[in-house]
């Protein structure tokens, strides 16, 4: 019986430390000063000249010129769509803003 | 006089010489006037049609100041709202059954009580028309950055019925998922035209700035892979689970990742939770423990072309019964009790574990049109507890009756299937088959077949289908109208097809005749079933 409670209160102990370290680890986590954090929801993507525009959270577009194959992929599998959201960590270089993490955001 | 004359004669040809000189003189000098004064009334038109073309040139250039000022307005109220945080969607469906069944000889409890056997004789089973109607609300709600909330409402009534009497319930359920309306299957069994709450959740993603999401409430449990592809419906994406093994709605929580690696494109995978019974306060009346469902789903592979799915998952404590402490069966009028019902407590019977897999994929522009295939196959073992359901001599077990003794059983299931594509019609062919072995047990009471869950079949299940889309433009995001035809054919092979309490038996050796050793079925033995089906569905 004892055994048993025990189980049932480290399956329960085990998700919830988790999430707290989650959440501790959200506050504190900074982005480094060179890259820049964008999330927000596809607006347009334009294969073509390797183009995509996302609206961030206040409304304001930023265009980003996609140049790594493996993004574009996933665009073209149709893993990223309009109207996805997505997080993105850019740089700014030349002038075009130039992402080197393009992800859907994860969750159901 | 002579002089005279010439004069004269000189005089008049000076004046008709210069009469003829200054006649055309004259006559110049009154065109030149005319002349000019055409010439000034032109360039005073000229003026006046310059004066109103800078005139409409400068209204043309107010114009387009005013509608340069609405647009860049309409661009900052835009900015300002940011992009739609609610978006509503949903679905409309009509469908029409035309049943067929036969049972075969069999003793059956009477009126589902676990201690009166009654002989049941072959017959046809019969509904030539059951109409249903069916209507889906879908909300997204992004309350805040990477938190939303999804929900879907759902109504599915019966024509001419405000019960599910028609597909339940005595003399209409032949399979335990469709015995009652309860947790698993409420909103996906026809019954009344109340709009129920059929999903609603909360997410968490992007945690710590990872991919990594937390998810939590009732749960989008029902209609995964590969099942959406006879619904002409997307699949679920990393909230939905196989259908083969889970087809439940359930309430739960899930904790997901999401890594980004380039050799597996949108893999994933994630622990789920779910409880499937609360059996209230625990007591000396009550020594009932809750049912729990636990799983681990991985997802290696996620694109259009290709799906591969790998599950593990468990329930703990199963009930005999759904939500219920204590059931209470209708009988005949018994004169030692004077009581025409009798009560039986609920029981957990043990765990059942479950292990499958998906792979489906699309080959595309196969001819004139796109191949869809999918293979799903599952494994289930049962561990009984020893505890039963029902009296002496009529005990059900997990898998096992007072005929078999107990035993820890293991069953298999197969469902494969293709659609073919036809883009230029919008017409789609589908063929389904699955197969389950005679101890293959599944938890799919939601499923949106009328006789039973075909994937929880103890036997064999063939389907065809044609989707025909309606060739218009859509106006909603998700607009689109079709209708679909099909035909199922069931042949059980063993009894208690989606149900895992008692031992299932071979149907073929079954009889009406009761003996010693005869322990009787829950509900009539459908030997064969068809359903010939017609939907017309629109989504929105």
């Amino acid at each position: 019986m004892l055994t048993g409670c025990k189980m049932k209160l480290s399956i329960l102990i085990i998700p919830i430390i988790v999430l707290v370290f989650m959440i501790s680890s959200s506050q504190i986590g900074q982005a480094a000063q060179d890259q820049i954090l964008l999330n927000g929801r596809v607006k347009i993507i334009d294969l073509a000249s390797s183009t995509v525009v996302v609206t961030d959270y206040e409304g304001k577009d930023v265009s980003l010129s996609i140049q790594d194959q493996e993004t574009i992929d996933k665009f073209r599998d149709n893993r990223i769509k309009v109207g996805d959201d997505v997080n993105i960590k850019y740089r700014i270089k030349d002038g075009r803003n130039i992402p080197f993490s393009f992800r859907k955001t994860a969750g159901c | 006089m002579k002089r005279t004359g010439f004069s004269l004669a000189v005089r008049l040809m000076l004046v008709i010489t210069l009469f003829m000189f200054s006649v055309p003189g004259m006559v110049q000098a009154v065109d030149q006037d005319d002349l000019m004064k055409k010439i000034d009334a032109l360039s005073k038109e000229l003026s006046n049609l310059k004066q109103q073309m800078q005139d409409m040139q400068k209204k043309d250039a107010a114009k387009e100041e005013k509608m340069a000022a609405v647009e860049k307005k309409a661009d900052e109220a835009k900015e300002a709202a940011g992009p739609s945080w609610l978006e509503i969607g949903g679905d409309f469906r009509t469908r029409y059954d035309y049943l067929t069944g036969k049972t075969h000889d069999a003793v059956v409890l009477d009126t589902f009580s676990p201690t009166f056997g009654s002989p049941s004789v072959a017959q046809t089973q019969k509904n030539t028309s059951l109409l249903t109607n069916r209507l889906g609300l879908n909300i997204k709600a992004r309350a805040t950055e990477d938190i939303q909330v999804k929900a879907r409402l759902l109504m599915y009534k019966v024509w001419g019925h405000e019960t599910s009497q028609p597909v339940t319930g005595p003399n209409n359920a032949f399979f335990a998922d469709k015995q009652s309306v309860f947790d698993g299957n409420v909103t996906h069994t026809p019954s009344d035209n109340a709009l129920r709450v059929d999903a609603a959740y909360a997410t968490w993603s992007n945690i710590a700035g990872q991919p990594i999401w937390f998810s939590i409430g009732r749960r989008p449990s029902t209609g995964g892979i590969p099942t959406n592809i006879r619904m002409n419906t997307e699949k679920i994406g990393t909230a939905g689970v196989p259908g083969l093994l889970i087809d439940y709605a359930f309430d739960g929580g899930t904790i997901g990742v999401a890594p980004d690696i380039a050799v597996l494109p949108g893999a994933y995978a994630k622990f789920c939770y779910g409880k499937g019974f609360d059996s209230g306060f625990r007591n000396s009346a009550n020594s009932m423990k809750d049912v729990n469902f636990a799983g681990i789903n991985v997802v290696p592979y996620d694109t259009d072309n290709l799906h591969l799915e790998f599950q593990v998952s468990r329930a703990f404590d199963i009930f005999a019964f759904p939500e219920s402490g204590s059931v209470t069966f209708a009988t005949p009028f018994n004169p030692l009790t004077g009581s025409s019902s009798i009560t039986f407590p609920n029981s957990n019977l043990g765990n059942i574990t479950q292990y499958g897999t998906v792979v489906m994929g699309k080959i595309d522009n196969l001819g004139p049109g796109d191949l869809n295939l999918f293979l799903s196959a599952a494994a289930s073992h049962t561990s009984p507890n020893g505890n039963t359901f029902g009296n002496t001599p009529f005990n059900y077990g997990l898998m096992w009756d007072a005929s078999t003794g107990q035993h820890s059983r293991s069953g298999y299931g197969a469902y494969l299937g293709a659609r073919y594509d036809i883009k230029s019609t919008g017409t789609k062919l589908g063929l389904e088959y699955n197969h389950g072995s005679k101890y293959w047990i599944t938890f799919t009471p939601a499923s949106d077949d009328m006789w039973t869950s075909k994937l929880g079949t103890r036997g064999n299940v063939y389907e065809a289908y044609v989707i025909q889309e309606l060739n218009k433009k859509p106006i909603a995001k998700r607009g689109k109208a079709f209708f679909r035809l099909g035909y199922q054919y069931y042949d059980f092979q063993y009894t208690g097809s989606n149900n895992w309490v008692g031992a299932p038996q071979k149907i073929a050796d079954l009889s009406s005749v009761q003996g010693p050793s005869t322990v009787p079925q829950f509900f009539p033995v459908l030997k064969h079933a068809q359903d010939v089906y017609l939907t017309f569905d629109v989504m929105f």
